[in-house]
């Protein structure tokens, strides 16, 4: 059983005369435990299609299951539940509150799930340290170099143990060292806490790294590389 | 999400922009604070009066005297009525009139009204003062020492007037109860002045209802009326200015009712709540505009509460958007946004009635020294913790409203849009 399909994705958005196809029928399958990228230029649609697998936008026609289940008619609730579960995001952009601390940014998907006191804490803790952050916790989330911030949210998308790790261009905003280091923590989560990786990137040497790469042209597969 | 967790979210993203939110907090403050002191008036004058009055289970006692012709519209002359001669000022009620109203199946305890006029009272240092005393019918006054004057009996007792005291040469309200005075009436047929002697039972505070009147026992005002009324003939005797009556089954309707009868049969029925009752409107017009101006102040302020709130969901655009796709549910980004409309008001209904509290203390110190000055008892502003709690609700409730526009419009926020960057 594939942890995640899609069968025949279409996307649309705008009505009439500015209607937009970003999405034209994609179906592809990710088995537990894999690293796929998924690859194209701007405005191929490769976003649109994380957000769909994410769960966080529905697609117009075609349907996803995640561990054999599909998701249409999940209700509100549950579907927040598996974000915060099953899911870990890690963005471009960080998307770190820039006034709160490392330990209070890395603890929000604690907070959001309702888990109070020392366990939040300890489980944090433990998420700071599996990116070595230990020493910068109590640092505000703004005076950390871009390489640490992207290394909170990744100790953020991980605290809650997810299944799925969806990192959208996760190294798009910084240098090719930095870049390294981000890789090689992602990887090493892949590997050791077989936790499958969703990359959407345009970074070639990136998505070599991963097992899969799927190329994305105008909302459509146009190349599948790597096993299945 | 903890409800613990969501409060303190709001509370730290409400102190994230302390400009903002303490401009915010001084609207709300404003308006709690006018309406506080304005309701911290009401309250005291409204106490004060009811004090004053005492009123409990006497709601039901009106004094009853011939209209005075007050009515008459014109100077044009008007037909002569046996009950009525041309000087109509000094129409008595004969004791014709007192059977009828006797026989009234509305009234009870008709009683008349004596006309007992005392000379002078003397105290321990000989010295002697007039004083305008009544008899205790329908009245309770608000005491500084002692009893109330009897009602019913014969014991000649007396409640003076606060000023009386010191002038009677007594040194002080507690040491001039259960004294004894003398009190001179002298005859209007012949002038020959009597002195009997009457206890102390009760002093005064200073009020505005009957100022200055002292109060005696219905027995001290039966003797002083014999000596009044000494060698007049029978028939003058039994003429009095008014009567008391006590409304049987005194609802408000009856009372009014029972007014109506009295006004057609020429007389005018005033119940203690008539007396102070236009004194209760006065304050209740003006407490009451005072009302509307604070509520004008809180409309503002909940404007206030709208606009920081608007500027905080758009400041927070990403972290909303975050948050959701985290997994925070719709309603509970809801109740954050709210929670800290909530505490904006709080803190400023909380801090305008602290407020409130100390200009009303200082309000009562520079009362009781310049107006009310000698009005033991009245204190200016007064606060109940009703009315407290009410302002506090009602100031929730409005920010809460308020709050509910830009929290709604966080709640339905879409992560992708919040979250999108190319």
């Amino acid at each position: 059983m594939s942890l995640l399909t899609t069968q025949d994705i279409v996307r649309t958005y705008g009505k009439g005369s500015s209607q937009f196809q970003a999405l034209r029928g994609v179906s592809l399958q990710i088995e537990q435990g894999e690293s796929v990228a998924i690859v194209g230029k701007s405005g191929s649609g490769k976003s649109t299609l994380m957000h769909i697998m994410a769960l966080l936008d529905q697609p117009t026609s075609g349907t996803i299951t995640l561990n054999g289940q599909p998701t249409q008619n999940i209700k509100a609730k549950t579907l927040n539940k598996i974000r915060n579960q099953t899911f870990g995001f890690v963005f471009q952009q960080f998307f770190l509150n820039a006034k709160d601390s490392v330990l209070e940014n890395v603890m929000l998907p604690l907070k959001i799930a309702g888990i109070t006191g020392k366990k939040r804490r300890e489980k944090a803790l433990a998420a700071i340290e599996a990116v070595g952050l230990s020493e910068k916790k109590n640092n505000r989330a703004s005076d950390l170099s871009g390489g640490q911030k992207q290394r909170v949210c990744i100790a953020r998308a991980l605290v809650n143990n997810p299944q799925i790790i969806f990192a959208d261009e996760p190294t798009g905003n910084l240098d090719s060292n930095t870049s390294e280091i981000i890789e090689n923590i992602l990887f090493d989560l892949h590997q050791k806490h077989n936790i499958t990786l969703i990359i959407v990137t345009h970074d070639d040497e990136l998505a070599a790294k991963c097992q899969r790469q799927i190329q994305i042209k105008d909302g459509q597969i146009v190349a599948e590389k790597g096993e299945n | 999400m903890k409800f613990s967790d969501i409060l303190r979210s709001a509370n730290t993203n409400l102190w994230h922009n302390k400009g903002r939110t303490i401009l915010t907090v001084v609207a709300v403050m404003i308006g709690a604070l006018t309406i506080a002191i304005t309701l911290g008036i009401n309250n005291g004058v409204n106490d004060y009066v009811s004090k004053q009055v005492a009123n409990v289970g006497r709601k039901d006692v009106m004094q009853i005297i011939p209209s005075t012709g007050a009515d008459q519209k014109t100077d044009a002359p008007k037909k002569y009525d046996a009950n009525r001669g041309s000087a109509t000022d000094q129409e008595n009620i004969t004791p014709k009139k007192l059977k009828k109203l006797k026989a009234m199946k509305s009234l009870k305890n008709v009683q008349p009204i004596q006309d007992s006029s005392i000379d002078y009272v003397q105290g321990p240092n000989h010295s002697k003062y007039i004083i305008q005393a009544q008899p205790p019918t329908g009245v309770n006054v608000d005491l500084k020492q002692g009893r109330q004057a009897a009602k019913k009996g014969t014991n000649s007792e007396i409640v003076l007037a606060s000023d009386y005291v010191k002038v009677l040469g007594f040194k002080s309200a507690k040491q001039a109860i259960g004294k004894t005075i003398k009190v001179a009436a002298s005859a209007q047929a012949t002038n020959q002045q009597t002195v009997v002697s009457a206890k102390i039972v009760g002093v005064r505070n200073p009020s505005i209802l009957l100022a200055g009147q002292s109060i005696i026992s219905q027995g001290l005002a039966d003797k002083v009326s014999d000596i009044n009324q000494t060698g007049l003939p029978a028939k003058m005797k039994q003429n009095y200015y008014g009567a008391t009556a006590t409304v049987k089954n005194p609802t408000d309707a009856n009372i009014a009712k029972v007014k109506k009868q009295l006004a057609d049969q020429g007389y005018q029925a005033l119940t203690l709540q008539d007396t102070i009752s236009n004194l209760r409107q006065i304050v209740n017009a003006i407490t009451g505009v005072l009302i509307v101006f604070g509520a004008i102040a809180l409309l503002a302020a909940s404007f206030g509460v709208i606009n920081t709130l608007y500027m905080s969901v758009r400041d927070r655009t990403r972290e909303i958007g975050l948050m959701k796709a985290l997994g925070l549910s719709r309603g509970k980004v809801f109740l954050t946004f709210s929670c800290e409309s909530l505490l904006i008001g709080l803190i400023g209904s909380v801090m305008g009635i602290l407020l409130a509290a100390g200009l009303g203390k200082i309000l009562n110190q520079v009362a009781a020294n310049s107006f009310l000055k000698g009005l033991a008892g009245f204190t200016l502003v007064q606060f109940t913790w009703s009315s407290v709690l009410l302002i506090v609700l009602v100031i929730l409730l409005i920010a809460f409203l308020a709050g509910t526009l830009p929290a709604r419009r966080a709640a339905k926020l879409d992560p992708m849009t919040a979250l999108r960057y190319e």
